[in-house]
């Protein structure tokens, strides 16, 4: 009958009479084929469709209105005509549409022009955001390369980084505040803070406080923060617009940045990022200047280290000549005042000492390391430790269980252990507790980038503590320098921490201190781990104590330095022994082709080409038989490598006394 | 600070009643382009019946009763449009016909070029003859909307014998 979507309506009996086919898909199943009530099919608020189909009713005329659908509130197009039936009675035939072509058409043309609006607003936004990000990018790129160019070698440094992002962000007041001694400082500061925090005041805030929040809480970390800035000081200051960031340096917050904004950023939409790019770059450069400084105390030991052995090389050859002409005056002159040669002798030794812990410091005395147990050694140490230090000193050695091996020097790691507790000792003029205390750790990469000189890895721990008076920060910086002392004039040599320093270096391991003011010292000291299977893990030293050697024997002795040459011959020869002396190796070879000798005694550094070490090379192959022993006051490379003595190379550091001496000929001639 | 700011040299001619008659002159070419002209006129219609059934309850009131004669339902017809600057005045009225002309449209000059907005006056003089005397049949013999100089506005009624012709719209009493 009808392509259209087509209603028969009664209005005054509210009933749809007919519905087309195409009427009931439009509408869907509410609508039946006959007699459907209107109100099941459409809404009739404020009785708009009443009025309408009562105008549809009273003209011959359309009418055209909108309906709105009861079920899913779908608007429809509907087109009212009067239907007049011949009765004289009327009906409102309806067609509807579901959107009337040309109205879809602009309604969906509206409807894409907002979406475009939407758009062009969107991508407006997107672009002044690119815009700002890339400003922001190139703000903080810019602050970063001013960061970089500035100098951390030199102590203003954080000074110029304040005054850097102070210009960036146009703050009124910027402080960079970091850890200092585990308490928080204000390290440097410009505007406002300059003016109230004059001289680098210290927070009462500990960086563990300070760092214990989460991430979720970094508001409540600044709110500490602020509140400790402003009980220093800072309490008429607005901190309602600051900008507070944390300063991560190596991969840990150690300290923030607050730079009081004039206002919140505004303008600004990347703070955040800014804020955080500037930071990281501040973290970078304070660890810079850490391992910068240092690689610069390092460098300050390590060049006090040359200097040292090379004055102890020389004073060794000096103190040899005496201590041998002193022993050659006591052995040959009864008549004379024996105390004189005895207190050159007393000063020899000495002298001697000292050269050795200059040697340790420079890290160039020769080392034998041994498969150690440092409980072991400790225990057996433990009643000299307890002589050396005073009644009111209590000792607790705290050895940890299941304790690694490593490789040391037992003497020297008994002169080291021995050379704390004396620090401590002094340290505690009126008594306290000396902690000694072993343990397994492991100093992880984070740790060893922190650290120059520091390998990650397994190390054996050994620490000493006293609960003394304590180290300011300018005191520790310096402890391990060469001559560096804070005890009075003579009772200190200023050497007892480098000897610990020189040895702990050359035995590849690392030492620390941590110190507070009033509360005490320790001294950590790590070694490494000795990974190889241990068979025989022994702390004895064996020293025996023979009386001296009824020498019988050809000795061909090596020594460029003649004085020592002489004496040396002289006291082998009162020893009992046949002594042929020359100055180089050259020479010695040619009387080694020509006859036979029972021993080489030998100096390592010799004049010419050949030293210590290429004799005993040569020796080996004319008599292989021939023992060597080499001496010297001064060890290179020629036989410590890495400060070990190599394999099967006899040694023996001077200056020596004729006992030492002869105990070591004896043993090596009666092989 | 008001005081510095320029006047113009002339009055312009925008007014109220000028202003709404040129909104509504664009509103219906807007939808005489958009949807045609015939469909246009229908939805005019529509507007057209409400409006004549709001002034019919106007009047009604005003001359106090529940259901206008004939003289008053012309009587009405030519205040309402006077009311609203329209220049309409009786030239016949009998029992079987009431005729208009007009000599000034309300919508004025913007009408011209709009004839769907003829829909309006044709729907209310049609209601509201319908409602009072029970049947009309409005044909527009002329209109300013479409060139003529004048309107003329011709309303039987009673009914034809026939289906009404080509122009014409019947209107009937329309409560339901």
């Amino acid at each position: 009958m009808t392509d259209d979507a087509m209603l028969i309506i009664d209005p005054k009996a509210q009933i749809i009479r007919h519905a087309s086919p195409q009427a009931m898909d439009l509408i869907g199943p509410t609508l039946r084929t006959e007699d459907t009530p209107l109100g099941d099919v459409f809404l009739n608020e404020g009785n708009d469709l009443g009025a309408f189909l009562a105008g549809a009713l009273s003209v011959t005329d359309p009418l055209l209105s909108g309906v709105t659908l009861a079920p899913d509130k779908r608007t429809l197009s509907a087109k009212g005509s009067r239907l007049s039936l011949d009765d004289g009675s009327a009906l409102v035939l309806l067609l509807l549409e579901a959107e009337p072509e040309l109205s879809s058409r602009f309604r969906l043309l509206a409807d894409k022009i907002e979406e475009l609006r939407a758009e062009v607003i969107r991508r407006v936004a997107a672009e002044k955001g690119q815009t700002e990000y890339i400003d922001s990018l190139h703000r903080s790129v810019s602050v970063i390369k001013q960061l970089a160019e500035l100098d951390v070698s030199s102590g203003d440094y954080l000074d110029m980084t304040a005054a850097v992002i102070s210009s960036s962000f146009q703050s009124h007041g910027t402080a960079v505040i970091a850890e200092n001694l585990g308490k928080l400082r204000v390290l440097a500061a410009t505007g406002v803070f300059a003016d109230i925090f004059p001289n680098q005041p210290t927070l009462g805030l500990s960086l563990t406080e300070f760092t214990g929040f989460s991430e979720a809480q970094a508001d409540r970390w600044k709110e500490l923060l602020v509140s400790h800035m402003q009980h220093a000081g800072a309490d008429h200051v607005s901190f309602a617009n600051a900008l507070v960031m944390p300063l991560p340096v190596g991969g840990k917050v150690r300290g923030a940045l607050i730079c009081l904004m004039a206002n919140d950023g505004q303008g600004r939409t990347n703070v955040r990022l800014e804020s955080d790019l500037i930071s990281e770059a501040i973290g970078g450069l304070m660890a810079r200047a850490e391992i910068e400084a240092q690689l610069m105390h390092a460098q300050k030991l390590h060049a006090i280290g040359q200097l040292t052995g090379g004055i102890a090389h020389d004073f060794n050859n000096i103190l040899a000549v005496v201590l041998g002409n002193a022993e050659l005056l006591l052995y040959e002159l009864d008549s004379i005042d024996m105390d004189v040669a005895r207190e050159i002798r007393e000063a020899a030794i000495r002298g001697a000492t000292l050269t050795s812990r200059l040697l340790s410091f420079a890290r160039k005395q020769p080392l034998q390391p041994v498969p150690t147990d440092f409980n072991r050694l400790l225990r057996e140490f433990d009643p000299m430790i307890r002589r050396t230090i005073k009644e009111n000193i209590s000792l607790e050695i705290v050895s940890s269980a299941g304790l690694w091996i490593s490789q040391v020097d037992r003497n020297q790691l008994e002169n080291a252990v021995l050379n704390l507790a004396v620090n401590a000792r002094d340290a505690m003029p009126s008594g306290g507790l000396l902690t000694i205390e072993t343990a397994n750790t492991r100093l992880d990469n984070e740790y060893a980038e922190r650290h120059s000189e520091v390998r990650a890895g397994q190390y054996v721990m050994i620490a000493v503590s006293d609960t003394g008076e304590g180290m300011t920060p300018e005191v520790a910086r310096e402890a391990f320098t060469p001559f560096f002392t804070t005890k009075e004039v003579g009772l200190g040599s200023g050497l007892g921490l480098s000897m610990v320093f020189g040895f702990v270096k050359q035995s590849l391991g690392h030492v620390k201190i941590y110190s507070e003011a009033g509360v005490g010292t320790t001294v950590r000291m790590y070694f490494p781990r000795d990974l190889t299977e241990l068979e025989n893990v022994d702390t004895g030293d064996a020293t025996s104590h023979e009386s001296m050697p009824p020498a019988m024997g050809h000795i061909l002795l090596v020594e460029d330095d003649t004085g020592v040459l002489r004496y040396l011959t002289r006291s082998l020869e009162l020893l009992g022994y046949t002594v042929d002396g020359v100055t180089t190796a050259e020479k010695a070879i040619e009387l080694l082709q020509g006859q036979r000798f029972d021993l080489l005694l030998s100096d390592v550094i010799l004049p010419g080409g050949k030293g210590g070490a290429e004799l005993a090379k040569v020796a080996f192959e004319l008599a292989p038989d021939m023992p060597v022993l080499l001496m010297s006051g001064y060890t290179e490379n020629s036989i410590v490598h890495h400060g070990r003595l190599d394999v099967g190379v006899e040694f023996i550091s001077k200056p020596f006394t004729r006992e030492q001496i002869a105990k070591r000929l004896k043993g090596l001639l009666a092989r | 600070m008001t005081d510095a700011l320029p006047q113009p040299l002339r009055t312009p001619a925008i007014q109220k009643d000028y202003f709404l008659r040129s909104i509504l002159r664009e509103l219906v070419g807007m939808l005489e382009q958009t949807v045609g002209e015939r469909e246009a006129e229908a939805y005019v219609n529509h507007v057209g019946i409400s409006m004549g059934r709001i002034l019919n309850e106007d009047y009604r009131t005003a001359f106090g009763s529940d259901k206008l004669d004939a003289r008053q339902v012309a009587a009405t017809l030519v205040d309402l449009k006077a009311r609203i600057d329209g220049g309409f005045s009786i030239t016949e009225i009998d029992s079987d016909k009431i005729v208009l002309e007009n000599t000034a449209c309300p919508f004025g000059d913007k009408v011209v070029g709009r004839p769907s907005l003829c829909r309006m006056t044709a729907n209310v003089f049609g209601h509201i003859t319908a409602e009072n005397l029970g049947y009309a049949r409005v044909r527009i013999d002329k209109a300013i909307a479409r060139g003529d100089p004048g309107c003329r506005v011709v309303i039987a009624l009673s009914k034809a014998d026939e289906t009404s012709g080509p122009g014409e719209s019947e209107f009937f009493v329309g409560t339901i």
